[in-house]
């Protein structure tokens, strides 16, 4: 179970990393675009539908990568007093709400994105670019997400049960 | 079920799961996706996927990670420092010369970044010392950088202004442009409270004894250059509509990137961080974007916009009681809740009541913002204190910081008040910049 831990834990880091570097062809992408317009005069059609798509991954992604470090903003004014035991049993409510919010994103997000695979959908600009790609990240980021917050479940349990932290 | 049931359900559990201390982006997508099952069953729930996708797919909301990382980069690379040795070198015989001119550099970095923490941070690590050592009351100290550091939530470019555009659907390059005037406004009443503060008790702010010559202050004047380049690149862009906002934040970054090397502190390390930090803080706002999206769009399809609205505006009450009422709620949420949690949560109902009561949403927005500017530095829950406190030196207590935010906080107040009384403080840059674009 450790080992499969570890594994999760892995994924989520190592996504993170490596897709928190898309940041810099989408800044790329914008300037470029600007100094196409007004130094050469030659607006793209692409730049905006590109930095969408770059954007879109990037966001998703990146769920996972905060779940891991459990960073996500939270009002800890009455959390911070409970001991660790009472922590993780809220932490275990919480998952039931992330759960119902980000499951709903991986099943009705995989028929979202089916249907516009089925379609070879396009986007609505006159270069129409592939959009189902970006809809396919829909599942697959929130699978993502999920496994990390199985992950931090499972290690919840353990405490809420032994009242000790979990060993890595 | 009735809208009544609807609103109490809604808001009653989003606060409830907020105080048992789960993230903000789950209590708002798992709140929807539940009102959204009783409401309308499984079928209903596209509707959150529809809306996720959305803001996956919105340009305007790209600007976050580009003003984000122009923050992170500046304050990873000791443009500050530089800064505040050239405020150092100018500000000699003048009392209160060097808080005088941390709000100075305060504004600088609120031009060039989209969050309060990288002025407050910085200026908490070099000028708070160097105050302290040359004898500056800790009321003063402290307050000139917790005060004058949440401008960077008000003088564009600005995360807040971003997701409150987009929420209170107005244009974001007005709402930037209208946060010019009063941060301006607000940066002259600090200097003005510091200024007469140190005249009326002059042991408060010492003025200090080193003294440069005139060649030393002029090349110091070197460090400015580059700021006001970025500065202008960014903002220039928007206002003479060479660039949206996103293509804005791009240039920023660039500029920045540059003005880094030239800095001789373009490092491998400097790069990797703020790619990691960037992705981290991106990526944190977005999740509670997705979740808030979710939420106001299952609200307004139960019919709640116009429910709230009419129950308002059915108060009978004069429009600037709702409109100072409005402040009012906004303001004592902000003692207690994140300013993120509190946009997103109130301005979808604020800015549909503000629009029928005739006012104008941008100006409106700008007092939103600063509003949520002293959310920041009212304790007990206020950013600003947290991130002075986790840098000042030993010996400054979080009481001494709380005890040294309430004249900064007046100053808020008063410049909130003039912006209310005269709009134009506020609007007359957005309108010109309109007139400028026909």
């Amino acid at each position: 179970m450790k080992r499969f831990l570890k594994i999760i834990d892995g994924i989520s880091d190592w996504s993170g990393r490596i897709f928190s570097y898309l940041l810099w062809p989408g800044v790329a992408v914008l300037v470029y675009e600007v100094i196409a317009r007004y130094v050469f005069n030659a607006p793209t059609i692409w730049a905006h539908g590109m930095t969408q798509r770059i954007f879109a991954v990037y966001y998703f992604i990146c769920g996972a990568y905060i779940s891991l470090s459990r960073s996500h903003i939270t009002m800890d004014i009455i959390y911070e007093r409970f001991g660790p035991r009472t922590k993780a049993i809220l932490d275990i409510i919480g998952f039931l709400f992330f759960f119902a919010f980000v499951g709903v994103l991986l099943w009705y997000g995989s028929r979202y994105a089916w249907v516009s695979i089925m379609n070879l959908e396009p986007d609505n600009t006159p270069f129409r670019a592939p959009l189902y790609p970006i809809k396919l990240i829909i599942p697959l980021g929130a699978l993502l997400i999920i496994l990390q917050e199985l992950a931090n479940l499972f290690r919840n349990i353990h405490v809420a049960i032994t009242g000790k932290p979990y060993e890595h | 079920m009735s809208i009544e049931l609807v609103t109490v359900l809604m808001f009653g559990g989003l606060i409830v799961c907020l105080l048992l201390g789960i993230p903000l982006a789950w209590c708002l997508g798992g709140v929807s996706v539940i009102v959204c099952l009783l409401l309308w069953g499984p079928n209903g729930l596209m509707l959150i996927v529809y809306n996720t996708f959305g803001c996956m797919w919105s340009i305007v909301l790209v600007a976050i990670p580009l003003f984000m990382s122009m923050g992170i980069l500046l304050q990873r690379a000791g443009i500050a420092e530089a800064l505040f040795e050239t405020i150092h070198r100018w500000s000699g015989r003048l009392r209160g010369g060097i808080a005088m001119g941390v709000v100075v550099i305060c504004v600088l970095f609120a031009a060039m970044t989209g969050v309060s923490a990288a002025a407050t941070l910085t200026m908490g690590l070099i000028a708070l010392p160097a105050m302290l050592k040359r004898g500056y009351g800790k009321s003063i100290a402290l307050g000139s950088i917790a005060g004058p550091g949440t401008l960077g939530i008000l003088i564009p470019p600005s995360i807040i202004s971003i997701l409150l555009a987009i929420v209170g659907n107005v244009s974001v390059g007005k709402l930037f442009m209208a946060g010019i005037g009063p941060g301006i406004l607000l940066s002259g009443l600090f200097i003005a409270y510091i200024g007469i503060r140190g005249w009326i008790n002059p042991q408060l702010c010492p003025s200090h004894p080193e003294k440069f010559t005139v060649k030393e202050k002029i090349v110091s004047l070197k460090t400015v250059i580059l700021p006001f380049a970025i500065i202008l690149a960014v903002l220039g862009s928007i206002f003479f509509g060479i660039a949206t906002p996103t293509e804005a934040g791009s240039l920023g970054v660039a500029a920045v990137l540059i003005t880094v090397a030239i800095h001789r502190r373009f490092t491998k390390k400097l790069i990797q961080e703020t790619t990691y930090e960037t992705f981290r803080i991106t990526g944190l706002t977005m999740w509670i974007f997705y979740g808030a999206m979710c939420f106001s769009a299952v609200y307004a399809r139960a019919g709640g916009a116009v429910f709230m609205s009419d129950l308002i505006l059915g108060l009978g009450m004069n429009r600037w009681m709702i409109l100072i009422t409005m402040m009012g709620i906004s303001f004592l949420l902000g003692m207690f809740v994140d300013p993120f949690a509190i946009i997103f949560i109130l301005a979808p109902i604020c800015f549909p009541i503000v629009k029928k009561l005739g006012f104008d949403p941008v100006w409106f927005g700008i007092l939103f913002v600063i509003n949520m500017q002293m959310g920041y530095v009212t304790p007990p829950f206020g950013y600003q204190l947290f991130y002075l406190k986790s840098v000042a030196p030993e010996g400054i207590t979080t009481g001494d910081i709380y005890k040294s935010i309430f004249p900064f906080l007046g100053v808020l107040i008063i410049g909130m008040a003039l912006i209310m009384i005269f709009p134009q403080i506020a609007l007359w840059l957005p309108e010109l910049m309109m007139k400028l674009a026909d």
